[in-house]
């Protein structure tokens, strides 16, 4: 440590300007959205880039935000959490069934399913909807969900595979000389040790269905059931934009992810970094 | 069933186990049969979700299918025609160029996390942590609209930024002298209503380029360098270019390769960053057009959906050849 | 875990686990309600997002709904930009609404697969008109025209699709205090001359007073509706002789085929001096103005950037209140008959009778409600509703004997006139498109005519016969779908082959069409096979 201490003041100074560079260009879309969102159309031309001052917030924005924004905000909860909930479910017991036992067949199904996580998913985009369309799905919320655990199940089958493979196999053995059946067993052994990783994989997914847009988009036609992200891409279709309302849309749109994350903070980046390592 | 609780002499035989899966003979296996009960729910999903739409994608490109329930087989006439479609290899072109870009765009990232890296505050480090995370909290559309507001040609902070600068007269004497046709006194720029502009559009939005999934990979890559490494630098005298070169870069190199071949796998097929800017026409004289969007646009704006089939088919080749170089290319490295 | 680290995870998961629940039960109740109910519910698509009207549908839908009190009635208003991909994705998922609004993207082909043919409806009364002076005319004939705007493509499908409820002109919009300040007190133009003397005084006004106006706020979105007009001037004269059938309709492919057999070029002189002429105009228009969308004309509009500014009169609400100043309603000015100033080949100021109505509305043949949704249509139409909704949003109504209120007078259709020439656009999709996308070079001055002409004659022909092509086919196979409709017509009348052909009455007047429209394709054809002899 001692040999990095020299004139080691000033380059330190240097990474801590150059970071905070970055970090500037990089919180700048969320500043001007924070404080566009208080002015209407007229101060904001006269005034594009400073907050004005508190007397004439536009509180009204935010009255429309929410009344906008927060319809579209239940549907998205049910759909990321509900989705997230069975997507792992099915994919903890799955890789628990490739990590357990090889059993005759299991070989096949693996390479079945590592063969599906090269292959690019965008020529299905049309079938699905065709498929959605067949099994009566499309206009329900449903529809994005299922389709969410089946995307996800790939993935998070092979990464809980490897994690489920390095779990030392006389925890497992113990278990069954007790008596354990196999939900026991993935219930007491598999979760507890996997917690961070299955932590990881929660993140990922809820991340994943809170900011999916092009299905919901296909699938979706009542405006009840809109997610978050087709309301964002109909607010975006207006001919004359009140740009103040738009921005306290995108602020009440994010709120939800930001509350939980100020809570979660550190198991979102220790997860995210550990997790990544990993994968 | 019995609660299970490890106790503390089976943690002491880690160290003798076998590695997992424990292979089981047939017999076995019949014994055993209710595990692959495990298995089917995800397998059904998969197959239904996954595995049929593909073979169904197949199937629908060789007919003229409308989206409804007639359909009429017409062979190989849909891949006659996406070969001899110029918006089709046009859009090939463009996502080229963005996959370049996309390349570029990885060095902020790593960049930013080898700074960060190279702080001696463990404080700072967790914090500057936070703080590139948080930009992840605002939803991707959200971002994306925003970017799209700076675009805006009369209300967009860009072009007040450009004219306050002064870069606006920088730029027109440029655009009078290598002759383009995009930057005009009076005029205010139109980033996404000029065809010319359409792919610098692109190629700029995002500024400053920091992923943060992507700098969090890289940080937890560098942690795993030791002191006695970066010690023993400064005693051969490397400056800071030198330790990045022979020290960290290479310790990165791993997570740099993953990431890159899901980014280009993801740039080619991908087409809703262009559909949110653009529209589903990619833009004014489509010059935003990428193949993902052709398909969507074939489908979801002509009503052609065989078709559209098709060139997913092509499109689906195509990233599946890259993938396979990449593969070929990746072990040998190894 | 530290455990302030746990109490503070567990909040958030509670958090999250608190708004699952209340989303759980929002859904839940929302699902239970839908299906309970036995409400008819009917939804209204549309991409009318230009003010006024969304609330005004509202009003309407609600005074129906006091009509009919089991009846719940929605407005599902699309982006214009997303509603073609809407639409279609709708239609071809079998969950379309219950009333869609036709065009952008509903073709006439998707109009005759997925929609309700409204052909039982129209030839009784709508009861909706008791008491007024509509009251013993069938419901297509209380409309303007009939009710054919109703049905975009209706020359090919001969059938009625959809209800319109409006009608659209276009018109110049001046902000009256800056013209007055610019021209003083000379009238608005109302020939071509006048209009270019008031684009040189402003441009000369902009500059000597350094406040940088320029005369038209044009844009791509816009100018094509100037560039049309000034184009079809010189084509008038030059489409009555083109017009074998006397209608007074021209037909594109009659030019089409000229074009292509080589009799009409560039070098004939009405469209040489079509193209001079727009030349002229576009120096009217700001710098670029080709790259402007329709939101940035209305902005320099708005901001007195521009002292005029060229739209429909579905706009003028939306640009009265956003600019806020006293506007003037002129209608277009183009040259008049003489010998100068592009005045040769003039016949004279244009009438606007043949213009159709506008706002079509149709029922999917997958609603759950069609007559619901019909009997929603046939009220909106019926000539009090459609008076009220020409008030309330200010736009033109698509019923007859519908007094106008005086914001909208000026919009009247002009009535005395001569037909409007013939212009590019019309002649298909790929023309459209060959010619659109290098009218830039038209408009740039370095450039200009020749080689706006040079580059036209690199991709027009391809691009009018491909068009011709396909709207042969497209007549072709109307013509073949109607065969049937026609041949069981005839045997529920009970005419056999023997007997002569009805010459009276609704069946003799699809036959006419029938022959007319097949007639057209064959000569078509056959003009074609002998473009590709030579």
């Amino acid at each position: 440590m001692s040999s990095m201490v020299k004139g080691s003041r000033r380059s330190e100074m240097v990474k801590h300007s150059l970071i905070w560079a970055v970090l500037l260009f990089e919180l700048l879309p969320l500043y001007m959205m924070a404080q566009i969102s208080f002015k209407d159309n007229s101060t904001f031309l006269k005034q594009p880039w400073f907050p004005t001052e508190i007397a004439s917030w536009q509180w009204e924005n935010y009255a429309f935000a929410f009344k906008l924004i927060v319809p579209y905000i239940a549907n998205t909860v049910f759909v990321a959490v509900t989705g997230t909930l069975l997507s792992l479910t099915l994919s903890i017991c799955g890789a628990y069934f490739f990590a357990r036992y090889k059993v005759p067949g299991s070989t096949f199904l693996w390479a079945a399913f590592l063969f599906l996580m090269l292959m690019p998913g965008v020529a299905n985009l049309v079938p699905l909807f065709n498929l959605l369309k067949n099994l009566n799905l499309l206009n329900t919320l449903w529809a994005l969900i299922i389709l969410g655990v089946a995307g996800g199940q790939v993935f998070n089958i092979y990464v809980l595979r490897n994690f489920i493979e390095d779990i030392p196999k006389d925890l497992f053995e113990a278990a069954e000389i007790d008596g354990a059946s196999h939900l026991s067993q993935i219930w007491n052994v598999v979760v507890p040790m996997s917690g961070p990783i299955i932590g990881t994989l929660a993140i990922l997914s809820f991340l994943g269905k809170w900011n999916d847009f092009l299905m919901p988009l296909l699938v979706l036609r009542d405006k009840e059931l809109f997610t978050l992200g087709v309301g964002l891409i109909y607010l975006d279709g207006e001919y004359v934009k009140h740009w103040g309302r738009i921005m306290a849309a995108f602020v009440v749109s994010s709120l939800p992810i930001l509350v939980i994350f100020l809570f979660t903070m550190r198991l979102f980046v220790r997860g995210l970094s550990s997790g990544a390592v990993k994968g | 069933m019995v609660q299970y609780h490890p106790t503390p002499r089976t943690r002491k035989t880690l160290a003798f186990s076998q590695p997992m899966p424990v292979p089981l003979s047939s017999q076995k296996a019949l014994r055993e049969w209710r595990i692959y009960l495990f298995v089917i729910p995800s397998l059904f999903l998969v197959a239904i979700f996954s595995y049929f739409p593909a073979i169904s994608a197949v199937y629908h490109s060789f007919f003229d299918w409308q989206g409804g329930d007639f359909k009429r087989f017409i062979g190989f006439d849909n891949f006659t025609r996406a070969f001899a479609d110029r918006e089709l290899w046009n859009s090939f072109f463009t996502i080229g160029v963005l996959v370049v870009a996309n390349i570029f765009k990885l060095v902020p990232s790593i960049f930013t996390a080898v700074l960060i890296h190279r702080l001696i505050s463990d404080k700072w480090q967790y914090w500057y942590r936070v703080l590139v995370v948080i930009p992840m909290i605002v939803p991707g559309l959200v971002t994306l609209f925003i970017w799209k507001f700076f675009f805006d040609p009369n209300m967009g902070i860009l072009n007040n930024v450009i004219e306050g600068l002064g870069l606006k007269g920088l730029l027109v004497a440029m655009n009078d002298a290598m002759g383009w046709n995009v930057f005009r006194e009076g005029l205010p720029i139109g980033w996404l209503s000029q065809p010319d502009l359409i792919i610098p559009s692109l190629v700029i939005w995002g500024f400053p380029w920091i992923g943060a999934v992507g700098v969090l990979i890289y940080l937890a890559g560098l942690q795993s360098i030791g002191e006695e490494v970066y010690e023993s630098a400064e005693i051969d005298g490397a400056n800071w270019w030198q330790k990045f070169v022979y020290i960290e870069f290479p310790l990165i190199l791993t997570q740099i390769r993953l990431t890159l071949v899901l980014l280009i796998i993801g740039t080619l097929q991908g087409f809703g960053l262009q559909y949110l800017l653009l529209g589903m026409d990619g833009g004014a004289g489509g010059r935003g057009m990428v193949p993902g969007l052709w398909m969507f646009n074939r489908a979801f704006g002509a009503g052609q959906f065989g078709y559209a089939c098709a060139i997913g088919m092509i499109l689906f080749v195509f990233i599946l050849g890259l993938t396979y170089i990449n593969n070929k290319y990746v072990r040998v490295e190894k | 875990m530290k455990p302030m680290e746990k109490i503070m995870n567990g909040i958030g998961l509670g958090l999250l686990g608190i708004c699952f629940v209340i989303s759980l039960w929002t859904v839940g109740s929302r699902s239970f309600r839908e299906a309970t109910s036995d409400e008819v519910h009917i939804r209204f698509a549309h991409w009318q997002l230009e003010s006024g009207l969304r609330d005004t549908i509202d009003v309407l839908a609600a005074e129906y709904m006091k009509l009919h009190p089991n009846v719940r009635i929605t407005q599902m208003t699309i982006p214009e930009r997303a509603y073609p991909s809407w639409v279609t994705t709708q239609l071809a998922g079998g969950m379309a609404p219950d009333i869609v609004e036709l065009g952008k993207g509903v073709t006439a082909e998707r109009i005759a697969r997925y929609f309700e043919p409204l052909g039982d409806y129209i030839d009784e009364v709508n009861p909706y008109n008791k008491g007024t002076s509509l009251q013993d005319v069938s419901w297509r004939e209380t409309f303007l025209d009939n009710m054919e705007g109703g049905t975009p493509g209706f020359d090919i499908l001969m059938e009625y699709y959809g209800v319109p409820l409006s009608m659209h002109t276009v018109r110049f919009f001046f902000n009256a205090p800056l013209y007055r300040e610019i021209m003083g007190d000379t009238p608005y133009p109302t020939t071509y001359t006048e209009l270019m003397a008031f684009s040189e005084r402003t441009l000369k006004w902009s500059k000597e007073t350094g406040r940088n106006v320029v005369p038209i706020a044009g844009s791509q979105y816009n100018s094509p509706i100037l560039m049309e007009r000034m184009f079809a001037s010189q084509t008038q004269r030059m489409s009555i002789r083109q017009d074998t059938t006397g209608g007074l309709r021209i037909g594109s492919g009659r030019f089409s085929t000229n074009f292509l057999q080589g009799e009409l070029s560039w070098k004939t002189p009405e469209l040489r001096s079509a193209l001079e002429l727009m030349q002229d105009v576009c120096k009217s228009m700001p710098p670029g103005f080709l790259q402007m969308m329709r939101e940035d004309s209305t902005f320099y509009f708005v901001q007195e950037r521009a002292v005029a500014t060229i739209t429909g009169s579905w706009d003028s609400t939306s640009l009265a209140t956003q600019s806020g100043t006293e506007l003037a309603v002129v209608n277009i000015p183009i040259p008049v008959p003489g010998p100068e100033a592009f005045g040769k080949f003039v016949l004279g100021p244009v009438s606007e009778l043949g213009l159709n109505t506008s706002m079509p509305f149709g029922v999917p043949r997958t609603s759950k409600h069609k007559d619901v949704a019909i009997d929603f249509l046939r009220f909106l139409s019926s000539q009090p509703i459609n008076t009220q909704f020409s008030a309330l949003s200010q736009w033109l109504p698509s019923v007859a004997d519908v007094p106008l209120i005086p914001a909208l007078v000026p919009f009247k259709p002009v009535i005395n006139g001569y037909q409007q020439g013939i212009i590019i656009p019309t002649l298909g999709a790929d023309s459209q498109r060959a010619y659109s996308t290098n009218f830039h070079i038209l408009a740039d001055p370095k450039r200009g005519v020749d080689a706006f002409v040079e580059e036209l004659d690199k991709r027009l022909p391809t691009a009018i016969k491909s068009d011709l092509d396909r709207s042969i086919k497209a007549a072709m196979e109307s013509c073949g779908r109607r065969d049937g409709v026609l041949a069981a017509e005839l045997h529920l009348a009970g005419i056999t082959l023997e007997q002569p052909m009805p010459n009276q009455g609704r069946l003799a007047g699809f036959f006419e069409v029938q022959f007319e429209q097949e007639r057209a394709a064959w000569s078509n054809i056959t003009q074609l096979l002998e473009l590709e002899k030579r």
